[in-house]
């Protein structure tokens, strides 16, 4: 071995340098940063994980809100569809009340009117009866002469048989 | 209030003379005083009254015609009663 140049206290020193540097390398350098990386690697899945989690969690909330959005849309529209409709309602009984009033006052008032109308017809019946009557009184004081009366008083006494009886 | 017997009494007498002569008594009511022929002709035409004693009242407002009143009795054939119900027939 001497003949070949290998010194071997050197060789053993080196062996035990080796070993001695292969454990304390293995206990304190490799197994620490292999745990490390393990512990990365687990930290690393976990929050993929996490983040897939989240990741679904937000598609279904967008989903959801999507859902809730579009109910509150149906409902919204729902909710117009059913206003308008009593807004409607509510129009056309008004416009119907008000033409029934306006039909009642119509009517009430073409009441009025006939009744006007009559009354007025029955005070000028009467004022030309009493005109009449009177222009017939002063026209027959003015006709009958002495002459006519009696014979008007001739022919009443002919039928006063008839009237006394 | 009392009244007077005798007054009462003389009331009644009263009342009963004008009720006799109105009985006796025939008006007639003409626009123009009315011949002694006209008054015969009446008291023949209307039995009733033969024998009483007529009175002719001239009253112008009548137009024409007569009325006749005799007790109770009115017979109104003056024109203006005509006119009368004349318009109360139309009007």
């Amino acid at each position: 071995m001497e003949s070949l140049g290998v010194d071997i206290k050197l060789l053993l020193a080196q062996i035990i340098n080796f070993t001695l540097f292969f454990f304390i390398f293995k206990k304190f350098i490799a197994r620490p940063f292999s745990k490390f990386l393990k512990q990365e690697k687990e930290n690393e899945k976990e929050k993929n994980e996490l983040l897939e989690k989240a990741k679904k969690r937000e598609e279904e909330l967008a989903l959801e809100e999507k859902k809730m959005r579009e109910k509150l849309k149906k409902e919204y529209e729902e909710n117009l569809k059913q206003m308008k409709e009593e807004v409607e309602n509510l129009r056309k009984k008004m416009i119907n009340e008000a033409k029934d009033e306006a039909e009642e006052l119509k009517n009430k008032a073409k009441l009025l009117i006939e009744e006007e109308k009559e009354r007025l017809n029955n005070e000028m019946k009467s004022k030309i009866g009493k005109i009449s009557l009177t222009i017939t009184e002063e026209l027959l004081k003015q006709v009958l002469d002495e002459e006519l009366q009696k014979k008007i008083n001739q022919k009443i006494i002919k039928n006063l048989t008839k009237k006394v009886n | 209030m009392k009244i007077d017997f005798r007054l009462k009494e003389e009331l009644r007498r009263y009342l009963e003379k004008k009720i006799k002569e109105e009985k006796e008594m025939v008006t007639v009511i003409s626009t123009y005083p009315l011949t002694e022929e006209e008054i015969n002709q009446i008291k023949n035409n209307w039995p009733a009254i033969y024998g009483k004693k007529i009175v002719n009242i001239v009253d112008k407002k009548i137009i024409g015609g007569l009325i006749i009143k005799f007790g109770s009795q009115e017979i109104d054939l003056s024109v203006v009663n005509q006119l009368k119900n004349f318009r109360n027939l139309f009007f």
